[in-house]
């Protein structure tokens, strides 16, 4: 780990030559204003960044684990299997996701423990990760539908990320999190000055407006516990609205379920990965015809314990960073804080 | 770097069909790489993904035991669209495989002890494999008394069929085989000895149809059945004292054995069974097997009661 985070200043004005020193060695990825800032695209200018976006509209994940993947190729006819080139692959040059939102980042550290760090590790993601830094943006101005805080993050949270950006009067306040945030910044620091005590009360006060605008609507901690209970009466009424359509599990920067299947034309095929959802009948149905989580019940309890009891107990990490993606695009507005609230409030 | 993804090819050097319904075939599998076969070290208890390309991979327990140099073994019942095109294999192709993986039956708290095995219809893969390694010259000596007892709807259904008329007559193991129901075929096969009266008195009005012999001519120990795996098992099971119990059936035949062996006083923490879930990566990723935080792929396959009783009784 870094020894000495370091503070530093970039005037605004400075922005655009420090965007263009760091695309000299890395390829910069962003939320764009072409898009809306639906996802991260490639940014070629600094002037393509959308500053004042709240969030992407699809989380990071899929930079790392994109939502369909070729685990490789094969010929049936010849019965071969030709593997993907990932050492070629595009994601192999050095990259740098800009923007990223604190929760996202967090979540990419979740999504470490499943693919990089357990035995065995994921080839696909891990070669990804390895050449990617990550440059959060802190949140001065979070969403209503945010609620970060309550599961343990927040809107300056530093994990996942190698540099946090804060945004102050015409200057960013530049702080490094980890050794590979130090070198990324490297061939820009001409650009940049060490931090005042100015500078860092102003950014403790923008962080402090930012923080008080969360209000802290459960404790994750406590939740764990009080989902112990596998058979509780909630179960029986949560998932009723629920219209199994699985966008909460698609947008969310954690969920990383997936089905393996074959694509075949001719003798040419492919074997690949896409996005699955627990809250998809075909989830877990048996080639017998038999099907563990028959119901919305048995799905949604499943998502939602996975997320809240599962993940602490095996990754010791709650597997929600109040990003919010469930709570805007539900289309019958289910809303995880009131679900929450309801697992909470039950005695 | 080695991708968990990518299966090895292996080569299908026989067929055995194991069943009258002919729906459940043996396929033995040879690698084609020496190094793949050198890297795929396992224990009994642990499965594989089997792969055709164009039609998916599907995951099933390696039935062959790691003493059986050469060659793996796995049985499979045709359901789905790999197994359903496995089925249609022939002998000579080539299909991939990725493995091992899961976790084993604990065969190193298993050494000093005595072993009962129960198994039920084509779930009785892993077990053969267990026992296969038991009966193996060089470990016999680590483990006590072996107990098998196997059941099937009919005669028609046992799997392995072979290996279990030569396990009835093997000295140093109890066999003990039953069929829901009987046919014509499956009384004279053992004879009732003379010498012997029936280890309890005859069915009684509303037992059922539960025949018993004990010790047939020529059998050194056990015997054939009609009657459920759990009613056997109360007649025959050995002391729970020293015994760990290693169970893979269908579900409905679980459901009443555990209890069985729990009268009998066979604590949680020595009863191991395993389980099944729809699984795809097979390496605790993919996230679609759990029971409580658990992964079956990951975690289990094997899972003592007592484990299982910490988690929650449905997914």
């Amino acid at each position: 780990m870094l020894k000495e985070k370091r503070n530093l200043m970039l005037y605004k004005q400075d922005f655009e030559k420090f965007f263009r020193l760091l695309s000299e060695t890395f390829t910069i990825f962003g939320p764009s204003k072409t898009d809306g800032s639906r996802s991260f695209t490639k940014i070629d200018a600094s002037d393509e960044i959308a500053f004042d976006y709240e969030n992407t509209k699809m989380s990071l994940k899929e930079f790392f684990f994109p939502q369909t993947e070729t685990l490789f190729f094969f010929d049936t006819e010849k019965n071969e299997v030709k593997q993907t080139d990932v050492e070629t692959n595009k994601h192999d040059k050095q990259n740098i996701l800009f923007g990223v939102r604190p929760c996202d980042a967090m979540s990419i550290s979740f999504l470490d423990k499943v693919f990089n760090a357990n035995n065995p590790q994921d080839l696909y993601y891990t070669r990804r990760r390895k050449s990617t830094r990550i440059v959060s943006f802190a949140c001065t101005n979070p969403a209503s539908t945010c609620f970060c805080t309550s599961v343990g993050c927040g809107p300056d949270s530093e994990t996942g990320a190698d540099i946090i950006f804060f945004e102050l009067n015409g200057r960013y306040f530049i702080k490094t999190v980890t050794p590979e945030g130090e070198k990324t910044i490297k061939s820009a620091e001409k650009l940049l000055n060490p931090a005042t005590k100015n500078d860092i009360e102003e950014k403790v006060h923008l962080m402090k407006t930012a923080n008080s605008n969360l209000k802290k609507i459960f404790d994750s901690g406590n939740l764990q516990k009080k989902l112990d209970n596998f058979n509780a009466p909630y179960w029986g009424k949560l998932h009723r609205k629920c219209l199994g359509c699985g966008i909460c599990t698609y947008l969310c920067p954690t969920c990383h379920c997936f089905d393996i299947t074959d694509e075949v034309i001719k003798s040419n095929g492919r074997r690949i990965r896409t996005w699955d959802s627990c809250m998809f009948s075909l989830f877990t149905l048996h080639a017998s015809g038999h099907n563990p989580r028959p119901t919305q019940k048995e799905r949604m309890r499943q998502r939602i314990m996975h997320k809240f009891n599962y993940a602490p107990k095996y990754y010791g990490k709650t597997f929600c960073v109040g990003c919010g993606r469930c709570v805007i695009y539900c289309p019958v507005n289910m809303d995880i804080r009131d679900v929450m609230k309801e697992i909470m409030e039950e005695r | 770097m080695n991708n968990p993804y990518v299966p090895m090819p292996v080569r299908i050097s026989d067929i055995i069909t194991e069943n009258e319904a002919r729906d459940i075939k043996t396929f033995k599998l040879i690698f084609e790489n020496k190094e793949d076969e050198k890297k795929f070290s396992f224990l009994p208890g642990q499965f594989a993904e089997l792969s055709i390309l164009g039609f998916g991979e599907c995951p099933i327990g390696i039935a062959s035991s790691p003493t059986e140099d050469g060659f793996l073994l796995f049985t499979v019942k045709r359901a789905g669209v790999v197994t359903t095109r496995l089925h249609r294999a022939e002998i000579g192709e080539t299909i991939g495989i990725r493995g091992p993986l899961g976790n084993t039956y604990p065969i190193q708290d298993m050494e000093g002890h005595n072993v009962l095995i129960i198994g039920g219809g084509f779930a009785f893969t892993t077990l053969r494999s267990t026992i296969k390694y038991i009966l193996e010259k060089r470990n016999r000596g680590s483990f006590k008394d072996l107990t098998v007892i196997y059941g099937a709807r009919n005669p028609g259904e046992l799997i392995y069929k072979d290996e279990l008329w030569q396990w009835e007559k093997q000295s140093g193991m109890k066999t003990y085989i039953t069929v829901d129901k009987g046919d014509k075929n499956w009384n004279p096969l053992t004879l009732p000895s003379p010498r012997c009266p029936p280890p309890y008195p005859p069915p009684t009005s509303g037992g059922g149809q539960r025949r018993g012999y004990y010790v047939g001519e020529g059998l050194k120990e056990g015997g054939r059945y009609e009657g459920f795996v759990p009613t056997i098992l109360k007649e025959v099971a050995p002391s729970p004292k020293d015994t760990i119990a290693l169970i893979c059936g269908p579900p409905i035949m679980i459901k009443f054995t555990l209890p069985i062996l729990t009268n009998l006083g066979f604590v949680p923490e020595s009863i191991f069974l395993s389980l099944e879930m729809r699984m795809k990566c097979g390496i605790g990723k993919c996230g679609r097997c759990n029971i409580g935080h658990k992964y079956v792929c990951k975690d289990g396959p094997v899972f003592a009661y007592a484990e299982l009783q910490r988690l929650p009784n449905e997914y």
